[in-house]
């Protein structure tokens, strides 16, 4: 009976524990969303008139979701479209890289890391955010990821219905 | 109950944490501290070329020294005059044709033999070509192979040329294979001749750290040169205490160059959920302590070893890649004169002239800093 009550008590610790773990998880994720967005609404690149959509673009991390964004933006410069380049070294590569030399749309070198949170475990994939200009706060954000293959493609559809 | 469950506890405990070996090298008394740079020097880039050319090389044309760099952004060798600073020769490589180099990526490699002679090699392609100084290529080779990659898992091959044949550091293909297959040739400096284009394997036996040990592929990459003084191999193993003269037949010898700040190296350990899988091999380099880069000066007969002490979890996350670095320097009669404290940047760039040798100064420092990416600096050391 002893016993019984140890392991009630115990597994009850555990089960605390878990949900603990479960909400915290889940509330650094959105803290590091709202953080990003109350940076892009301070930055003063940014406009948030012209740009719909903001690219977060570190320069290394998971180097296939990296390539498939770079590509994108080599071959798609749309104007509602800005671009943070942060966790490179080299400004000059990137230009070249991502044929930035005379811009389409606009972009911001993020020399200070603003825009790169190495507590985040996210941090390593490039970052969408769909601006929600009258309700900035719940603007949403979109990580490209293996697990979701099909963010570039709602980009691009996102962007060219802008367009027309 | 209770005195059960932390018994399995604590074996769980010590038997995840058990697993990956670190290696822990001994230490030897504290090298002479020879002093810092004498002097600032600068060679200007242009608008496009980058700062950060792994391919470059320090050369001498007419007992006057050069700076040879080979721009991946624009496919242009140029030649860099020391004494002035100045561009003497700019050549375009075009994207294809011909005369294309084409695969010319991460772990590819350049090495001047003389004007007639510039051997570019493609690892990823399984690729070498022969050019000259005006841009013509004007040989290719295919070394596409079955069962191993020619080429370091770095940013760029080390390249040696001797008698009519290229030496580079080959890595098994280990995809569906056993491993069995490779054991004793895990690593080795593959020759191909140009002449009859045979591939011979040599394995280098001389250290048994890489037989014990699984490290990441970054701590397998050797560095490594020839003398034509000597007509020996010089190699430098990241986790050996010596360095090795070898002629790949019957003759080596081990020559004792440790640095203190090589303490100990981390075995790789896979299972390893915090870090993402591209990222592990990276991870467990850079936490380790390694040597990590050789250089020899033929004119001198000195040689030049570059030690690192790993980073730190936290300093990985952040990326951030400075780290504690140190050059010993050892004449050519291999007598160790002592140690150069390094500003912990990438060691990308060296030259050599009459009075030492010279590397580039801090890129945090003197470019980033500055927001400059159009100059290299070099901190000179007159060392002879």
């Amino acid at each position: 009976m002893k016993n019984m009550k140890f392991i009630n008590g115990f597994t009850a610790k555990i089960v605390l524990l878990f949900i603990f773990f479960l909400l915290g998880c889940g509330s650094r994720g959105e803290s590091v969303n709202q953080d990003l967005i109350q940076d892009l609404k301070n930055l003063t690149a940014f406009d948030s008139k012209k740009h719909k959509v903001v690219l977060i673009m570190p320069s290394s991390g998971c180097s296939g979701c990296i390539a498939a964004v770079e590509e994108f933006v080599r071959d798609n410069k749309f104007p509602s479209l800005f671009l943070i380049l942060t966790n490179s070294v080299s400004q000059k590569d990137a230009v070249y890289r991502l044929n930035l030399v005379n811009p389409l749309c606009d972009y911001f070198w993020d020399s200070n890391k603003t825009f790169y949170d190495s507590k985040d475990s996210e941090a390593i994939y490039p970052k969408i955010v769909y601006w929600n200009d009258g309700d900035w706060l719940n603007s949403r954000v979109v990580i490209v990821k293996p697990e979701n293959p099909n963010a570039m493609v709602e980009l691009w559809d996102y962007l060219i219905n802008l367009k027309f | 109950m209770k005195r059960y469950l932390s018994i399995i506890l604590s074996l769980f405990v010590v038997l995840s944490c058990g697993q990956p070996r670190v290696l822990e090298l001994p230490l030897t008394s504290e090298r002479k501290v020879l002093l810092g740079p004498q002097e600032i020097l600068k060679v200007p880039l242009d608008s496009v070329t980058s700062l950060f050319n792994s391919l470059n090389e320090s050369i001498i044309i007419n007992g006057m020294p050069k700076l040879l760099i080979f721009s991946q952004n624009t496919n242009r060798l140029i030649q860099y005059d020391i004494n002035s600073g100045l561009i003497e020769r700019d050549v375009l490589f075009p994207k294809e044709g011909p005369d294309a180099l084409t695969g010319i990526d991460f772990s590819s490699g350049m090495h001047y033999v003389n004007s007639d002679s510039i051997i570019f090699m493609s690892s990823s392609m399984g690729k070498i070509f022969l050019a000259n100084e005006l841009g013509k290529v004007y040989s290719k080779f295919d070394v596409l192979n079955d069962s191993i990659v020619l080429g370091s898992f770095d940013l760029r091959s080390q390249l040696a040329y001797r008698n009519g044949s290229l030496f580079v550091q080959s890595l098994p293909k280990r995809v569906g294979r056993n491993k069995s297959e490779f054991a004793n040739r895990r690593l080795t400096i593959s020759e191909y001749n140009f002449k009859d284009k045979k591939l011979t394997q040599h394995p280098l036996y001389f250290t048994e750290v890489y037989q014990e040990y699984s490290f990441s592929q970054q701590l397998q990459s050797v560095g490594f040169v020839f003398s034509k003084s000597l007509d020996r191999f010089i190699i430098s193993y990241p986790l050996s205490d010596s360095l090795y003269l070898t002629d790949f037949k019957n003759y080596y010898e081990s020559i004792p160059f440790k640095s203190n700040l090589v303490k100990r190296a981390f075995e790789q350990d896979s299972k390893n959920k915090e870090i993402a899988p591209e990222r592990i091999s990276s991870y467990y380099n850079w936490l380790s302590d390694a040597y990590i880069q050789l250089m020899y000066d033929e004119s001198s007969g000195y040689i030049y070893r570059v030690a690192r002490s790993g980073i730190s979890h936290e300093q990985f996350e952040a990326s951030d890649f400075y780290t504690t670095k140190e050059v010993l320097v050892m004449d050519g009669n291999f007598n160790v004169k002592g140690k150069i404290s390094h500003s912990g940047s990438s060691l990308m760039y060296h030259f050599f002239d009459r009075d030492g040798i010279s590397w580039n100064a801090n890129f945090r420092e003197f470019n980033m800093s500055r927001n400059n990416e159009d100059t290299l600096y070099f901190e000179k050391y007159e060392i002879y």
